[in-house]
């Protein structure tokens, strides 16, 4: 009697394992297929930011310099 | 007599009482455990599949408002970055002369040549090296080296007005030795000097622009 009581134990315990293991997996997965076109969006070439912004005062320097060439 | 047999058969009931409980509470523990089990099966096999596809689709849909943002804001740089080129065309030909998509050792040598003149300074020899500095991916350079003879202070004020020169260049080293005496007439051009300058010239090759 208390061998079947210590194995239904067991079998409840080995359950509730079982349950977490599965609710882990399906978080890992879905943490996983949710990210993964999110980090390649973001390391698209294409989307790769540039800074439009001229340095005048160079462009102003350059002008006001002498050419020595002609 | 009877008494023992009435305690004797109520010793059994209560045996046979306890006994049914706790095959009751293995029976509850086991259907417990049973169920939660296919709890887990079935997350396993039914809940697993649908939380992916529907995460997957979740990602994507991001992935692509992330897209969408992304893009509009390197459109408008675009734009932005048109209009700043569209002011600045008409000086464009000042900027090529001062990084020329080519090396332009012409340009280089009357730059060198045209400061020297000015100051009646003529350079002697000029020469080239062209090996490439590894450490500058972005740009491309070679080194000119110039010599001459002539008067101290003509140098100083041809360096002063190449420094000034419109194409930009980086001054490694100059050098200044007295030429060996071989008379004593020769003192009489005791002020003359051998100048070396080492100059680094850099230029953009259109297809190293930085990507």
């Amino acid at each position: 009697m208390l061998k079947s009581n210590n194995i239904s134990k067991y079998f409840f315990i080995l359950s509730i394992l079982s349950l977490i293991v599965v609710c882990l997996s399906i978080y890992n997965v879905s943490l996983n297929n949710y990210l993964k076109p999110i980090n390649e969006a973001k390391g698209n070439e294409l989307i790769k930011q540039f800074d439009p912004k001229l340095d005048m005062e160079t462009i102003k320097e350059i002008v006001s310099r002498e050419d020595l060439t002609k | 007599m009877s008494d023992l047999f009435s305690s004797l058969k109520a010793a059994k009931l209560v045996e046979f009482i306890s006994k049914e409980q706790e095959n009751k509470k293995t029976r509850r523990l086991s259907e417990i455990g049973f169920t939660i089990l296919v709890i887990a099966a079935f997350a396993f096999f039914a809940l697993k599949p649908t939380f992916a596809t529907i995460s997957d689709l979740m990602g994507k849909i991001n992935s692509k408002q992330l897209l969408v943002v992304e893009m509009d804001k390197k459109i408008r740089a675009t734009v932005q970055a048109q209009d700043n080129f569209a002011k600045i065309q008409n000086d464009y030909p000042l900027i090529q002369s001062c990084i020329p998509d080519r090396p332009a050792f012409y340009q280089a040598t009357t730059q060198l040549q045209k400061s020297g003149e000015i100051n009646s300074v003529i350079l002697e020899k000029i020469s080239f090296n062209l090996a490439t500095d590894p450490d500058e991916k972005n740009i491309d350079s070679y080194h000119m080296t110039a010599t001459t003879q002539g008067d101290f202070m003509n140098f100083l004020n041809t360096l002063n007005k190449i420094n000034k020169s419109r194409r930009p260049f980086k001054m490694e080293n100059f050098g200044f030795t007295l030429p060996k005496l071989q008379s004593s007439a020769a003192t009489a051009s005791a002020s003359a000097v051998n100048f070396t300058l080492n100059a680094k010239f850099y230029y953009l090759e259109k297809d190293n622009v930085k990507k």
